[in-house]
């Protein structure tokens, strides 16, 4: 793996928080997050974490080695009691990521897929969850 | 005239019943437990640890024919959702998820693939 962790967590934050209509949608700026820096007075909020990363399996026929599979999951919360919104700016997510060929100056994407989706309604703090995994195979630029 | 004569059907047709209703649903249920037993193994690996009441009732659930199901058993760590995707405390702040069932399925795939390879390459015809 010869492209760093933080490289591709910095492709996915500025795909995420330079896009006008999800920021528009958020609300205004500073609303992605990674996920262990959440907290409760902020909402709608958008978050993300890679939780997973494995060599590509083509990588045997390679002498670089250096494709990688990494999961990535986004997640969705507006306090709002309509599912509406949140579904929105997954929707948006889901038009910046899934088939698209996403890249920065240390990271080139091959394909990126979403490969799971779940929304939850917490009627305790009345916040809309909606949680989408993504499969990002990359490899350094 | 051209006369053709074809020999061995029968054994031939013998083989391929005995391909069909024995060989295969054995090759398919020991790699469906393989793969199961190895999924859990991983699962177990990956779960996180509090009182661990969760990953003790990890365990392989809903086995069919074509089939094998491997996760907590609900009752009783009812919250095993909430540790996988995160949740609100009762203040209201937010846990973030674990993700341990996800990650898991990303590490044993490629494992999964294999077992099934290895078992078809064994399979008597």
């Amino acid at each position: 793996m010869s492209r760093t962790l933080s490289e591709l967590q910095e492709l996915i934050f500025d795909t995420l928080n330079d896009d006008v209509t999800l920021r528009t949608l958020l609300g205004g700026t500073g609303r992605v997050k990674y996920a262990g820096v959440q907290n409760k007075a902020e909402y709608p909020v958008v978050t993300y974490q890679v939780i997973a990363e494995m060599d590509n399996a083509y990588n045997a026929d390679s002498p670089q080695a250096s494709i990688i599979s990494s999961r990535v999951v986004i997640q969705t919360f507006v306090n709002n009691t309509s599912p509406l919104t949140a579904a929105a700016i997954d929707d948006r997510i889901y038009a910046l990521f899934n088939g698209q060929a996403l890249s920065n100056t240390d990271v080139k994407v091959f394909s990126c897929y979403r490969v799971k989706r779940d929304e939850v309604y917490d009627y305790n703090v009345k916040v809309w969850v909606i949680t989408s995994s993504y499969n990002i195979v990359n490899t350094n630029a | 005239m051209i006369k053709i004569s074809i020999t061995g059907i029968e054994q031939l047709q013998k083989k391929l019943d005995n391909l069909v209703n024995t060989e295969l649903p054995k090759m398919l249920r020991e790699a469906l437990d393989e793969a199961a037993i190895e999924t859990l193994q991983t699962m177990q690996l990956n779960t996180p640890i509090d009182t661990g009441l969760l990953l003790e009732s990890e365990k392989i659930i809903e086995p069919t024919p074509l089939s094998r199901a491997i996760g907590p058993d609900k009752d009783p760590a009812y919250y095993a959702w909430w540790v996988e995707a995160g949740h609100h405390t009762v203040s209201g702040s937010w846990v973030p998820g674990q993700f341990y069932v996800q990650r898991t399925y990303v590490e044993i795939e490629p494992r999964i693939k294999q077992i099934f390879r290895n078992k078809l390459a064994q399979t008597k015809i």
